[in-house]
């Protein structure tokens, strides 16, 4: 596993999780993510794990609940910036609408992180790039609040370099 | 208990956006009034607690009560309803139908700049509504290809429903079915404006569908005219009158229903057993079958308000016949096969992901061969949409 002096979390959002299963290569991704787990290095709020309904991927989430769900909503600060993501991209956290999204909680978690915390720097993994249709994309989100977001792949080849992805 | 430093304008926005008085909103918060307003006045904070609780009842995400200003209310449709001197009612549900609405309108205009292939260029017809509705109805009908024959073939009222709702839809337009309050207050509205999506969302479920029918009809002819709007198909309102006009001569062409009509009744008394085997005949509703009795000139003004007084007196408590529909059955039911069909060809060309779709058609994509296989039957029965 790749070793750097930042702290590097991983905040995974739904559609990444759903597009493991299915995936030829899911058990040799699990138990990668498992390892990341246990060294605490993935995170997610409530609201993004709540998105996951895909049966086999909820399942495997069930069991590791506690270690990846994390909630920051205790925090004043956080709550702000939810509000800003969610103001700045109404249309991505469908602001008129009656759902909870999990887009704006990513972003937040994840910005609120990288602002408070040292040398933690949280990256927002999704399953979509920022090309089509970009002002709902979460991609846009994330850049617009500092946060870097990257796939599933990218995420595996940082952390495990030696293999291939 | 830590109080959250909200903007006051905020949750004053959140209230007004369901239409919501501070009394009732209030009474669902289980506040006073005064305490309501303390948290809208910026006098006191709310807590965590209070917050979820707004959250709940004023039926938004979470997030969008932290947001540092408010955004604009979304300017509502033209209103033709008539209120007999009553202050105008916007049921919070009716509310709700049209901000999920607009924002699907918003989805596919995003999804339509990306990939137009995904929507047919079929664009509504532009009538003058300066012109005779009996003349529209016979031009659109004939546009249609529709028989009088194939009419009188559909086996029930039900199924003429979905037959006419896939001719709407292959005219291009969204048919959904939504809970919109009362149905006195709110039979329907229709949307069509520079964003080019037109929609139509008719009140309550398909069970009673001749009333239906009708509504999809009336609220057809708003868009045809360019003047869509919430509609309860009042007379009073000359474009409601119009809209009224138009969708009976559409499923009644007059000269064969003035000539089937007095075949059936030939004394003219209209009653309720001859209206009822005129309405079976034309696959329509009662009230509908009135009502062109009268325009036609059949039946002395004030049948039809007479007959309605008369049925509303007697009116029970709906059917609910028949056995529950599968889950994804009812939302193509709810969405229309147009509306599901788009969603559907955007995730197989990766224009959606599954998230997105969910988003859209409030079906997990577990479901979604089943939502593939509602939709081809129905267009196998009822005719291609799209």
């Amino acid at each position: 596993m790749a070793e750097s002096a930042e702290e590097v979390i991983y905040v995974v959002d739904a559609s990444s999780w759903i597009s493991i299963d299915g995936n030829p290569d899911a058990n040799r991704i699990l138990s990668h993510l498992d390892k990341l787990i246990e060294r605490g290095r993935i995170k997610c709020p409530p609201q993004a794990l709540n998105e996951v309904r895909n049966a086999y991927m909820a399942g495997w989430i069930k069991a590791r609940r506690k270690q990846i769900s994390h909630s920051l909503r205790s925090k004043v600060e956080f709550l702000a910036l939810l509000g800003q993501v969610t103001f700045q991209f109404a249309g991505m956290s469908g602001a008129r609408g009656k759902r909870n999204r999990a887009d704006p909680y990513l972003v937040a978690y994840s910005a609120y992180r990288n602002k408070t915390e040292n040398p933690t720097k949280c990256v927002v993994v999704c399953a979509e790039s920022a090309a089509k249709r970009p002002n709902r994309k979460l991609p846009t989100a994330c850049k617009a609040f500092s946060v870097e977001p990257i796939d599933l792949a990218e995420m595996l080849r940082r952390e495990f370099p030696e293999e291939s992805w | 208990m830590v109080d959250i430093p909200v903007n006051k304008d905020v949750l004053v926005w959140a209230r007004k956006l369901r239409g919501l008085s501070e009394q009732e909103a209030a009474k669902r918060l289980k506040l006073t009034s005064d305490e309501l307003s303390a948290f809208e006045s910026g006098a006191k904070l709310p807590s965590m607690a209070i917050l979820d609780r707004m959250a709940t009842k004023y039926q938004i995400a979470f997030a969008s009560l932290m947001m540092p200003e408010a955004l604009p209310l979304i300017e509502r449709p033209a209103d033709f309803r008539t209120y007999e001197g009553r202050e105008p009612e916007w049921d919070e549900d009716l509310l709700l139908a049209l901000e999920v609405v607009n924002a699907q309108v918003d989805f596919f205009v995003e999804l339509r700049d990306h990939n137009a292939g995904l929507f047919t260029d079929v664009a509504p017809r532009n009538y003058d509504d300066r012109r005779v509705p009996k003349d529209v109805a016979a031009e659109e009908r004939k546009l249609f290809g529709l028989t009088l024959e194939t009419q009188f073939s559909w086996p029930t009222s039900a199924q003429a429903f979905r037959y006419w709702r896939h001719i709407i839809e292959r005219a291009g337009v969204f048919v959904q079915i939504m809970n919109l309050g009362p149905e006195n207050l709110c039979r329907g509205f229709s949307i069509y404006d520079e964003r080019a999506i037109p929609t139509i969302v008719i009140n309550g479920d398909e069970t009673d569908g001749p009333a239906r029918t009708f509504t999809l009809l009336h609220e057809h002819a708003h868009i045809l005219i360019r003047k869509p709007g919430v509609s309860d198909q009042n007379r009073k309102n000359s474009v409601e009158r119009w809209c009224n006009q138009f969708a009976a001569h559409l499923m009644m062409p007059a000269d064969r229903f003035k000539a089937d009509a007095s075949a059936i009744d030939p004394s003219g008394t209209w009653s309720d057993s001859a209206i009822r085997k005129i309405a079976d005949l034309y696959r329509v509703s009662m009230s509908a079958v009135a009502l062109h009795l009268e325009e036609v000139g059949l039946a002395k003004p004030g049948l039809y308000d007479q007959k309605i007084s008369e049925w509303q007196k007697r009116e029970k408590k709906k059917s609910k016949g028949g056995k529950p529909m599968p889950y994804p059955e009812r939302q193509v039911h709810r969405l229309g096969v147009r509306h599901v069909g788009t969603v559907l060809d955007a995730v197989d060309h990766g224009d959606l992901n599954p998230l997105e779709a969910f988003e859209l058609t409030d079906v997990d994509p577990k479901w979604f061969d089943d939502l593939r296989k509602e939709i081809s039957e129905r267009q196998q029965t009822y005719g291609g949409v799209r």
